[in-house]
């Protein structure tokens, strides 16, 4: 479905206000990709005023959410969007909530490093934790990419990506308890760890919902819940 | 930050006219038919003269079931539905080649009376179109005619029953004897359904029947469509999509003529299948 263009509607307005949601979206998704680009540089460099910075930013982020479901509202009750609208102001809803999760575990990783900061804390897993992180944000970038493009083929690239996510994700968590096992007077510093890893977990996760969403709104298909594999052969083929 | 957006989009989009699309388009997309039709129209073109209005549609209209016709002006949803009950007949320069069947009987056969037809197969119109009687007799005209009734006791009952299934009959139990004209835009409309169903059709064709009303009297035909889906089969034309949307099961896209896509209500306005449905329904000709 290439001809998914919100631009040429009859009415200019209803155009601009389409475009200025995406553009919100958009604007939203690239601060939620920088929050977990700080939180982990924060982690990684222990830069305790930049983790502040991270947490007090997902303030702005929060109200983000707030301002574009009211955007979101005022076209259903202005213009009764249907078909691709309909689909774009639905995804636009449920991605903003994914974003917002997304920078709610920004801030969390940023929390988990003040405290190892404070603590001087340093280990090799950290290294380990990064490389998660990588997947993770290179992942989370390719979806805005695809949300910008109403590219349902990279959507569907990255959700199946989100294995190599959990892979990674289980690996370093598994690693982190061994440890856990042999430094009995860290286990609070490792549990720092293990959450930031865990709130990178979630961030694949919540890429994951967006992709979905991506999906849903390029090919007016649900694919939440199901095989990716099975929806690669049905509707990609 | 939107320098960031820019580079994220990538326009580079190639896009088909409308006149291009529907050029290209042969065959209608999306379920056309079903299993328990109650009628039925296969490869009908209507001409005006030399000029064709409807180009070989073929649909099926389900046993109890509201399917909406929409489109631009002038697509031919009107024409079409006239055609199915013969009310282009009245039009000389028209011309009907295709089958158009009623429970699988051609009512384009010379053995059809077109007045039976239509009284199996009612019309309520766009403007409310009340006789200049009274209430009563607006309602127990068709079924005098028709001698649908022996005696006032049994006519008396159809007027009330059919006043009762319009949602009109509160409203005028008292003044049955006052003119028919006198009533609201909203009434009046209601009263027309109450005549057409009063000779017991089992179709009935609404053209636009709420264009003209206001949302609380809209909201009530719309609520009136929904409770005669149990006894009879409705065909709507409409151009509000949101009443399309409330009201069928079913809903057919026409374009200049051609009927272009036919599907599940619920599907054509989430996720239409061809592009020319899906722009006409968001508001993208222009």
């Amino acid at each position: 479905m290439s001809y998914l263009d919100f631009n040429k509607h009859t009415s200019n307005e209803y155009n601009e206000e389409l475009e200025d949601i995406r553009n919100l979206l958009l604007n939203m998704g690239g601060m939620v990709e920088k929050q977990l680009q700080k939180a982990m540089q924060a982690l990684l460099q222990g830069n305790i005023k930049l983790s502040k910075k991270v947490v007090k930013k997902d303030l702005g982020i929060n109200a983000m959410e707030v301002k574009i479901d009211e955007e979101c509202t005022q076209i259903i009750a202005k213009r009764q969007p249907a078909a691709s609208d309909l689909r774009l102001i639905i995804a636009v809803i449920k991605s903003i909530t994914d974003l917002e999760r997304i920078g709610d575990e920004a801030a969390k990783i940023a929390k988990c490093s003040q405290y190892l900061i404070s603590k001087k804390y340093e280990c090799d897993y950290f290294s380990e934790i990064e490389k998660l992180a990588a997947v993770v944000e290179s992942n989370l970038s390719l979806s805005l990419n695809a949300l910008a493009r109403l590219d349902a083929d990279e959507a569907l690239k990255v959700a199946i990506n989100d294995m190599t996510v959990d892979t990674e994700f289980e690996r370093v968590n598994k690693n982190l308890i061994n440890y856990m096992s042999t430094n009995h007077n860290d286990l609070d510093k490792i549990v720092r760890l293990s959450w930031a890893a865990k709130s990178l977990e979630k961030i694949g996760d919540h890429t994951t919902n967006i992709c979905e969403y991506i999906i849903y709104l390029v090919k007016g298909k649900d694919i939440r819940h199901m095989d990716l594999n099975v929806i690669k052969e049905e509707y990609f083929s | 930050m939107l320098n960031m957006v820019d580079e994220r989009k990538m326009e580079t989009r190639n896009e088909k006219s409308i006149t291009e699309i529907y050029t290209e388009h042969t065959k209608t997309v999306g379920q056309p038919f079903c299993e328990n039709p109650k009628m039925q129209t296969k490869n009908v073109d209507v001409f005006y003269a030399n000029n064709q209005a409807i180009f070989n549609v073929s649909l099926d209209i389900g046993v109890n079931e509201v399917i909406a016709l929409i489109g631009p002006s002038g697509c031919g949803k009107s024409t079409f539905l006239r055609c199915l009950n013969r009310m282009n007949d009245t039009i000389d320069i028209c011309k009907i080649k295709g089958e158009l069947l009623l429970d699988g009987q051609n009512i384009y056969n010379k053995s059809q009376d077109p007045v039976l037809l239509r009284a199996r197969v009612g019309m309520v119109f766009q403007k409310p179109n009340p006789f200049p009687k009274s209430i009563y007799d607006n309602i127990a005209y068709g079924p005098r005619i028709h001698g649908l009734t022996t005696n006032k006791a049994e006519l008396d009952f159809i007027v009330e029953d059919s006043l009762v299934k319009a949602g009109l009959w509160d409203e005028v139990k008292d003044r049955l004897y006052e003119a028919g004209t006198g009533l609201s835009g909203g009434q009046q409309q209601r009263l027309c359904i109450a005549r057409s169903i009063a000779v017991q059709p089992e179709v009935i064709l609404m053209d636009e029947p709420a264009s003209a009303l206001d949302p609380i009297a809209t909201a009530k035909i719309e609520q009136l469509i929904n409770d005669l889906r149990k006894n009879f089969t409705i065909v709507i034309v409409t151009h509000s999509m949101q009443q399309a949307a409330r009201v069928s099961q079913r809903t057919a896209y026409f374009h200049l003529g051609k009927l272009i896509e036919v599907g599940d209500t619920n599907q054509i306005f989430t996720n239409p299948q061809h592009q020319l449905t899906e722009k006409y329904i968001t508001g993208r000709f222009g």
